[in-house]
């Protein structure tokens, strides 16, 4: 106990220079910034801001990328609430209540719950970091490829089935994601799969380029079709911001909820804050006695994922920093960062660079803090952005999306991309296709197959290996019964009726809750 | 016939044909074993799973019914155009030409064409995209390049 206060005693004195101070506001403030931009999410952020860290110390470095990255996920659910234009993956989950709240008129309030949740989950999953990050290592001793695979696995179902009406277009997009994710040289024999020839495509599809495209310019096609001017036409009044309280109490257990389950699904490794924030919708909907209300603009359908994704973020620090495992794409940047500093994560990280393991964690937390003080007086100005005319707005996302895009790898090819899966997510959407699960797909998808092969080796050849060890069988039992459970309660509902099944989120996940309903009788 | 083309049955053969295509490409790579799998053994699995689920999604198009799909044109063929046109002033010309293209080529999506708005905003977004990107992140993007 002594010996965790004298490490949380030198975290903060490493935290509290003046120096690692100013550039944990500025990564905060940055990232808010950048990521409260639509169609710029905390990867692209992370990854523009990280050629200028070069020139800071590692400390200064990473506490600064940190902040960009947490405030950019912030910022990334103010963006999805305002434009429905989520800015990462995770954030789009946020978007099916928080854009119904803003065309109710509630944007204030939504964002008001968003902040206390990201602060709440936060909070919860930098607690977690500092009780568990010691004594991980013995932990994860017993999680083996299959159990990797197993787990990524029940996170893939978990995506294609909750979010849209129908299982089997959700499982498609998994499908597809993990096909894309295929692109590029394949890392065990060095074989380039699907590049078709295009040099640019050896390293694989951008991240960044596919999200922006899938989100950003499929959603302005769109809503310029729509007329998307009338979620931005409404006046947002200063009084209205503040919740009720009960607001409060609708969003105080969901917030804990969110907390438990993002801070335990953002520890496994490749595993990050989307399947944290999607676990935690689905819960809330499980739990839920109002299901129905669930897309309509439900209070707890923001703060239960608000707040896993954001404990989720802090606590996927525990397998960077201790085990050298990245749990998502963005993990991965920072993980990055670190070695170019010299500093190798991994169990030697808290031995031999205590200042930099207990600095960054003391950071977060005046991160996160930070952050709710710059927020909640700010709200109003990310409000104002629901005032400009959308003529005005759309040149403008394109604009950053493409400069965006463009910095960074300095590649038209990027550009490209952008283009092609804008038309593609455009398509998605008229068919009634969801493309966040395909961004899932496509982040786990080389983890997936990497693990698939290691547990394959390990067992001469034989599948059975992932039904004779215990973790991973019951994981592979969870994810069949979740699978079953939801082809069955869409077909027993008559699910085909062409009224269940229309392309708008909203609609998608009232049908689907209504089914659930009835099937639970 | 117009029954048929619903949102179930072209999407559900869209994904359906990806997989075909994305099988045979995928088939020219090592299949390994099952013990030591070669590059070609993950994309043979996802290949034909995405071939099944496509299939499904036609045959609940063709048996049941989906919604009928109405393309929005005019702003597809405009954000597309405008993308395009900012890679290739990107490439040629650097970040003001660029923008200044894309902001034009995107405005055509919605009419009137109002050319004062288009100035006006070309010129506020490429202060801004150089305040942001250029001095601000250092991003070594050319406000102006010479071909």
């Amino acid at each position: 106990m002594s010996e965790l206060l004298g490490n949380l005693v030198l975290g903060f004195e490493t935290a509290l220079l003046p120096a690692n101070l100013a550039y944990c506001f500025l990564g905060v403030l940055l990232g808010t910034l950048i990521g409260v931009l639509p169609g710029i999410g905390s990867l692209a952020a992370v990854s523009m801001l990280l050629p200028v860290s070069f020139y800071l110390s590692p400390e200064a470095a990473i506490v600064m990328l940190a902040g960009v990255y947490y405030g950019a996920e912030y910022g990334g659910s103010t963006a999805a609430i305002l434009l429905n234009l989520p800015g990462t993956p995770s954030s789009a989950v946020t978007a099916i209540d928080g854009n119904p709240l803003a065309k109710k008129g509630r944007a204030g309030v939504a964002l008001f719950i968003t902040t206390i949740a990201s602060f709440a989950g936060g909070t919860f999953g930098i607690v977690l970091l500092i009780a568990l990050a010691p004594t991980l290592a013995e932990m994860t001793l017993v999680f083996g490829p299959a159990e990797y695979f197993s787990m990524m696995v029940l996170g893939l179902i978990g995506a294609a089935t909750i979010t849209g009406g129908s299982p089997a277009k959700g499982l498609a997009m998994v499908l597809l994601g993990l096909a894309l994710g295929t692109v590029g040289t394949d890392v065990n024999s060095g074989t380039a799969r699907f590049t078709l020839g295009a040099l640019e495509l050896y390293d694989g599809v951008s991240l960044v380029a596919l999200a922006m495209g899938l989100f950003g310019v499929a959603e302005i096609i769109q809503s310029i079709h729509t007329g998307g001017a009338d979620q931005i036409r409404q006046k947002v009044r200063l009084r209205e911001m503040a919740p009720t309280s009960q607001d409060m109490k609708q969003a105080g257990l969901p917030m804990a909820r969110g907390a438990v389950i993002g801070s335990a699904i953002g520890i496994l490794p490749g595993a990050g804050q989307t399947m944290a924030a999607f676990f935690a919708y689905a819960f809330e909907k499980i739990v839920s006695r109002s299901k129905n209300l669930f897309g309509t603009g439900h209070i707890p359908g923001i703060a239960a994922p608000e707040a896993a994704n954001n404990a989720a973020v802090q606590s996927a620090f525990i397998p960077t920093l201790t085990l050298g495992v990245p749990g998502s794409a963005t993990m991965a940047i920072m993980l990055g960062a670190l070695l170019i500093h010299g500093v190798a994560p991994g169990p030697s990280l808290l031995n031999l660079n205590p200042h930099i393991f207990w600095g960054l964690v003391a950071s977060f937390w005046i991160g996160n803090l930070l952050l709710l003080i710059l927020n909640i007086p700010l709200i109003g100005l990310w409000v104002r952005l629901l005032q400009i005319p959308y003529r005005f707005l759309y040149p403008a996302i394109i604009c950053l999306i493409c400069v965006g895009v463009y910095s960074v790898n300095l590649s038209v090819f990027d550009i490209g991309l952008v283009l092609l899966f804008g038309v593609i997510g455009y398509f998605m959407r008229l068919t009634g296709f969801d493309p966040a699960p395909l961004v899932v797909g496509f982040v786990l998808g080389p983890i997936m197959e990497e693990n698939l092969r290691r547990a394959m080796l390990i067992g001469r050849g034989d599948p059975a290996i992932f039904v004779d060890r215990p973790i991973s069988f019951w994981l592979l039992v969870v994810s069949a019964l979740m699978l079953v459970w939801t082809v069955f309660s869409f077909i027993r509902t008559g699910a085909g009726a062409p009224s269940n099944e229309v392309s708008s989120t909203s609609s998608n996940s009232t049908g689907e809750n209504s089914q659930k309903r009835q099937s639970d009788e | 016939m117009s029954r048929l083309a619903n949102n179930n049955t072209i999407g559900g053969l869209a994904i359906l044909a990806f997989g075909v295509a994305y099988l045979i490409t995928g088939s020219a790579y090592p299949l390994g074993t099952l013990r030591s799998m070669g590059a070609g053994y993950f994309p043979l699995i996802i290949g034909w799973l995405t071939i099944l689920t496509g299939a499904i999604i036609a045959c609940r198009g063709l048996f049941r019914g989906g919604d009928h799909m109405q393309i929005a044109w005019r702003p597809t063929l405009a954000i597309s155009a405008s993308i395009a046109a900012f890679g290739i002033f990107m490439a040629l010309l650097g970040l003001a030409a660029a923008v200044f293209a894309a902001v034009t080529v995107s405005t055509t999506a919605e009419r009137p064409f109002a050319p004062l708005r288009v100035v006006a905003l070309s010129t506020t977004l490429i202060a801004m995209a150089y305040i942001i990107f250029v001095v601000v992140l250092g991003m070594p993007i050319p406000l102006v390049r010479f071909p």
